[in-house]
């Protein structure tokens, strides 16, 4: 089990990474890219625990997360990049129209 | 078998047919339609009411179809007419095709004239569910629906800058009485699984005396404190006096003959669980006890003549909440039926006053005006002498029953009560003499003022009849009379039961009490006269010389400069706060300015909360989360 | 043909069955986006929508015909409660297309991509309420939600459109991030053998202790992921942007559908897959509840557009439906369902009167309804009895949503909670009654004649007018509703 426990350790690592990410970085790719950490901090522990238990479902299941992250990325950047277009910017703490 | 439904549906095509199509119709359709549709259904319940009196059990039931139906809850679409409802729809139909056809000569010039007939059914419509509902969930489908009515149409002259907001006023103090309406519910439904009034009552009439503490108990104090809402009790009284910002045949209808009277009808309704919680019956004592003299006081120095009769009505419902606390339930609706009649009766007699003198409501500006309006002034005179109590008018018989059953609860509230009525009386006889005896005041209104066309003065006419004569239903049986109406409303009030709703045992110095409450009404009702039939001059030296209590009371004991300071702006000012704290203080706050003295401890920490607005949601859902498992793991 | 194959033909096949609605939606929505758009001029983009509508009214069918069963490794279930909640995405839907015709067309913005995508959303939603795997909830989900950030962001010409797809991008994206962290976690606590919530469901009681920790903050973040989905305090944040941000058709849709769905897999998570461990989530569960009921209502009180009040009175209304969640049982879910179902009447009909009102992409103000009475006294009749409804007042339909939901709280012993319930929801009589003022007991504004801008068609009044008829009296048809009610299971 100790190895596991070490997967699940650093999985946490890379989480809490992604998730200070989001927090902190104002630029509005690297928010998208922090994301994009988050999900690959469940993919190690999806993979990994698969592996230990010799089942297939975590692996099949990483592998469509990894199919919807592109997805989702192509959608994110287009957002940025209309944006950008806008605006001329991509600093996400430039978004201030909406409030209250 | 009578169609029931008829009786509320007709009302209802009536508003409809107002709402739709009133303005293209014109006033003649509109008058017709709107008076002809109470006035059949006025009809249909007549002929409901005697066949219910041939009916077993005194008691008609229509049940249409399952309204709602789960696992455990039954809540059937049914109409019931027993003596109980039966006597409310003909008051509601009687007098309101009365009003609906005092109002064709009222509102005539009003341009909204389609609008106000469109509220005036849907009122009816709405008021008739209320009474006629076999289940607690229609009962409050009407229950709310009458206070949407009431709001619609206090703030019908939206012209005016009070009117909206005394709307909106009586819409919020009710919402704080249906809350207590739906917790009530909730709990009984809790206790009997039920929410029928028979199914309730049946088994409330296998509980045992002792089941009174606990549930029920705060189960009927929380219906109590939605009749306060409706019916203008202490605390929540405040909406009533206000509401007459409304046009007058309103005023006589909804906030003095029906819709106030509906937590009275609530209580009565449920009378046998009432009877089962004592402690609930004493707070209702007490606060009607409460009102009804509070309420009269504030009375006696009003100036505006409706603001008088607005207060009176919440005096004189606090009387009937004094009979249902002293478990006088029969005594409590005897005084609604009464009351119906004479207190419509000075509210139409004050309309036809003030459309007399073109919208003049200051007492203070009339005088005089017994010779021009000689109709309104004698049915009016008559009115009043039945809510002073005078015998053997029809507010003598029901009052003076209440104040003995108080007697029989406890002498202090009899001694309220009679205080009460001596201010009553005061009061009614100054508004009299201030109105119609003495020089005019206002020489210019007085020269224009004219008697009102007949469709205004006939209905006064037919409610003098019953101011005068209605107390006959109920002669009292310390009188020699058998108090008819309580044997006629017990298979409504005791549903059957033995340990129902009776008024307890009649022994007590009756005829004394009486002499005691009669005199004095009758003095101190000579002194409000003597004090203004002369003018104001008497008056403003007595006030002169107490100019505290005279203070005191013009200004309505403070109460709603109370409400403001302590409650309302404490609301706004916690609403305010709120909004502080989650968008200055969470957002600004700890992204901006915290981040600012962070800074200086923590140079590269800056970084960390120095944000714009989505890193700043990001950081609640965060914190949020956290918190979440924070709750958890404690 | 080997072995392993046919049989993973044969469970295709069988398992197609289950997902027609799917196959048609996506089918359908492809051939729209092309080669069906070629052969249609710019100015004659319109004609989608009607298009668009008979696609819905066919998928309606099919969900209808569908045959309940489990297929594809009992990784998706057709039953009452899949049905029931497909049925009401799919009607929400329909009326969010109805009133977009003619907005688009007033801002020029009419293109095939704008249905496709609210088709392909679709697709996510109607599998996400007959997800029983969490693999196959994180993957609707995900279809879902990245359609809808694009809808948000529709109108990209608009600094706010921009704006507010980024930002729900974002945060839906930090969202979904926990949200399978919190399943992997929960994944690793059953020691790596299963997704299918019937499994977990026996698995995740008996874990050892050590796993107790992975169990628990696992449950949690799925809790947070659904929560972000249904705008729960204090995951609701994006909302009101959004909302706001969004074309308007949208806002009505995102409201209602995507709500549902995520209410439907909210029901179906924690009340089949975690109803086992369910002292690890009630409390934080009930907590979320009534901070959504609170700041929803409270925060609602000082808005000066209608989009974000309307938006923060979503967030409180799911409050009040994750009662349903809290109270488990079957015929919890059944009044959440009935609940969306009068909400989903009485919002369209609020956000069909904006639009009409509204005529450009713009918010509509608060005090543009003064007066709104004497212009359009059955518009303004209509809003009336939409907010009196969304505030519960009897008789409308509101009324008889919330007392379904209020006493089977009661009766499940959440007493606490529908206090807190019946408190709110006479505050928000507050806010809703602000605008019932403006429209009755205020004179109109001054506008310059021909200024105001009217989207006003045969579909417009006819939604304003249908949906204001059902919420006056949709409680008549209570039987029948109840009914169909009844169907709403799991089992």
């Amino acid at each position: 089990m100790a190895t596991m426990n070490a997967v699940l350790f650093f999985s946490f690592l890379l989480f809490a990474i992604g998730c200070a990410g989001m927090l902190v970085r104002r630029n509005a790719l690297v928010m998208l890219m922090s994301a994009e950490l988050m999900l690959n901090a469940a993919n190690l522990n999806l993979i990994a625990f698969a592996r230990h238990s010799g089942t297939v479902t975590g692996q099949a299941f990483a592998l469509l997360v990894m199919g919807f992250a592109a997805a989702e990325v192509a959608v994110g950047l287009a957002l940025v990049v209309a944006l950008y277009r806008r605006k001329d910017t991509v600093n996400a703490d430039d978004l201030n129209l909406l409030k209250g | 078998m009578t169609p029931l439904w008829l009786i509320p549906v007709l009302p209802l095509l009536g508003s409809a047919f107002n709402g739709f199509f009133g303005k293209r119709a014109g006033k003649g359709v509109v008058s017709a339609v709107a008076v002809g549709t109470v006035a059949l259904s006025f009809i249909l319940s007549l002929v409901a009411f005697f066949a219910m009196q041939g009916a077993a059990g005194h008691r008609l039931e229509a049940t249409y179809y399952e309204w709602m139906a789960t696992g455990g809850l039954s809540v059937p679409f049914g109409l019931v007419v027993d003596p109980l409802s039966g006597t409310m729809m003909l008051v509601i139909t009687g007098i309101g095709a009365l009003i609906h056809l005092y109002s064709v000569g009222y509102m005539h010039e009003d341009e909204g004239y389609a609008r106000f007939f469109c509220y005036l059914n849907l009122f009816v419509f709405f008021m008739l569910m209320l009474v006629m509902g076999s289940s607690l969930p229609l009962l409050f489908v009407g229950w709310e629906g009458v206070g949407l009515c009431s709001y619609l149409l206090i703030g019908f002259y939206f012209e005016t800058d009070y009117a909206p907001a005394a709307g909106l006023k009586a819409f919020l103090f009710n919402r704080v009485g249906d809350l207590g309406v739906a917790i009530g519910m909730m709990a009984l439904f809790g206790m009997f699984g039920t929410l029928t009034v028979s199914g309730i009552l049946t088994q409330a009439g296998h509980l045992s005396p002792e089941a009174g503490w606990g549930l029920l108990t705060f189960a009927t104090l929380m219906l109590f404190v939605g009749a306060t809402g409706k019916s203008a009790q202490i605390p929540l009284y405040l909406w009533l006096p206000d509401a007459m910002a409304g046009p007058t045949p309103v005023s006589a209808l909804i906030h003095a003959a029906t819709m106030v009277t509906s937590g009275i009808y609530l209580i009565c309704r449920l009378a046998p669980l009432f009877s089962l919680t004592p402690h609930t019956l004493t707070v209702i004592a007490w606060v009607g006890g409460a009102t009804a003299l509070f309420a009269a006081t504030i009375g006696l120095v009003q100036r505006d003549i409706k603001k008088v009769l607005a207060y009176s009505t919440v005096s004189q419902l606090g009387y009937m909440f004094l009979g249902l606390g002293s478990a006088g339930y029969a005594a409590g609706f005897f005084h609604v039926f009464t009351h119906a009649w004479f207190k419509a009766l000075l509210f139409l007699g004050a309309g036809s006053v003030i459309h007399a003198m073109h919208h003049e409501q200051d007492l203070f500006r009339m005088g005089g005006l017994k010779s021009k309006l000689p109709i309104t002034f004698v049915t009016m005179l008559l009115a009043t002498i039945a809510i002073m109590g005078f015998p053997p008018f029809s507010g003598f018989f029901s009052k003076d029953e209440i104040l003995y059953l108080a007697y029989l609860k406890n002498p202090a509230l009899w001694a309220i009560g009679v205080l009460g009525a001596c201010c009553t009386s005061f009061y009614m006889w100054r508004l009299m003499a201030l109105a119609f005896w003495g020089e005019p005041r206002d020489h210019h209104a007085f020269e224009h003022a004219h008697e009102s066309p007949w469709t205004m003065t006939a209905p006064l006419a037919v409610l003098a009849v019953g101011a005068v004569f209605a107390g006959f239903w109920g002669i009292p049986k310390a009188f020699g009379g058998s108090f008819a109406i309580e044997g006629f409303l017990a298979p409504a009030l005791t549903f059957g039961q033995s340990h129902g709703a009776h008024a307890g045992h009649h022994e007590g110095p009756a005829w004394l009490l009486a002499g005691i409450s009669t005199t004095l009404g009758i003095a101190s009702g000579a002194f409000g006269w003597w004090m203004y039939k002369d003018g104001l001059a008497k008056g403003e030296a007595l006030g002169a010389k107490l100019p505290g209590l005279h203070v005191v009371l013009l200004n309505k004991y403070f109460v709603d400069e109370a409400v403001e300071a302590y409650l309302l702006r404490p609301v706004r000012w916690f609403g305010n706060l709120m909004w502080k704290l989650v968008d200055v203080i969470l957002i600004d706050g700890i992204g901006v300015n915290l981040p600012g003295a962070l800074t200086r401890v923590a140079g590269d920490f800056t970084a960390l909360f120095q944000t714009g607005r989505v890193r700043n949601y990001a950081l609640t859902m965060g914190l949020g989360a956290l918190l979440l498992l924070y709750v958890f793991l404690k | 043909m080997n072995g392993f194959a046919a049989g993973l033909w044969e469970s295709l096949v069988s398992g197609s069955k289950l997902i027609w609605p799917q196959i048609f939606l996506t089918f359908a929505a492809t051939v729209m986006l092309w080669p069906a758009d070629l052969f249609v001029e710019k100015a004659r983009k319109h004609v989608w929508a009607p298009i668009t509508m008979v696609i819905l009214a066919l998928t309606g069918a099919l969900i209808y015909l569908t045959e309940p069963g489990v297929g594809f490794s009992d990784m998706y279930k057709v039953d009452g409660l899949t049905k029931g909640f497909q049925a009401l995405i799919v009607l929400a839907a329909f009326l969010a297309v109805m009133l977009s015709q003619k907005l688009l067309d007033a801002l020029r913005e009419q293109t095939v991509e704008y249905y496709a995508l609210i088709l392909f959303s679709l697709v996510g939603m109607l599998t996400l309420v007959g997800a029983t795997d969490l693999m196959t909830v994180y993957f609707s989900i995900e279809l879902m939600a990245i359609c809808i950030y694009i809808l948000v962001a529709y109108l990209r010409d608009q600094n706010r459109g921009v704006e507010a797809g980024l930002k729900y991008f974002l945060l839906g994206a930090f969202s979904s991030g926990i949200l399978l962290y919190g399943m992997s976690l929960v994944f690793a606590a059953v020691g790596g053998v299963t997704t299918n919530l019937a499994e977990l469901n026996r698995l995740l009681p008996v874990v050892p202790q050590s796993s107790s920790l992975l169990v628990f903050s696992g449950v949690l973040m799925v809790l947070v992921g659904l929560c972000f989905k249904v705008a729960a305090v204090p995951f609701h944040m994006w909302s009101p942007d959004a909302y706001e941000g969004a074309p308007t058709p949208i806002t009505a849709f995102m409201a209602t559908a995507p709500k549902a769905a995520a209410m439907g897999a909210f029901l179906r998570v924690f009340g089949t897959g975690f109803a086992g461990v369910s002292s690890d989530w009630m409390l934080p569960l009930s907590y979320v509840a009534g901070a959504s009921m609170i700041l929803g209502n409270i925060a609602a009180v000082r808005q000066q557009t209608m989009k974000r009040l309307l938006a923060y009175s979503s967030i409180a209304h799911a409050g009040y439906m994750l009662l349903g969640v809290l109270g488990k049982g079957v015929d919890n879910a059944q009044a959440v369902w009935l609940y969306l179902l009068t909400y989903l009447v009485m919002n369209t009909g609020a956000f069909a009167v904006v639009i009409i009102l509204q005529g450009k992409g713009e918010g509509e103000r608060i005090d543009d309804f003064r007066g709104l009475a004497k212009r359009r006294p059955f518009l303004a009749f209509a809003m009336m009895m939409f907010l009196l409804s969304l505030a519960g007042i009897p008789p409308l339909v509101g009324f008889f949503g919330k007392f379904y939901l209020f006493k089977l709280a009661v009766e499940s012993g959440l007493t606490t909670l529908v206090v807190i319930a019946l408190v709110t929801s006479a505050i928000s009589a507050f806010y809703y009654l602000g605008v019932v003022n403006q429209m009755y007991f205020k004179e109109p504004a001054d506008l310059p004649e021909g200024a105001e801008p009217e989207v006003l068609s045969t579909g417009m009044t006819l939604i304003v007018g249908v949906t204001c008829v059902l919420t006056l009296v949709g409680t008549l048809a209570g039987p029948w509703l109840v009914n169909t009610m009844f169907r709403i299971t799991w089992i």
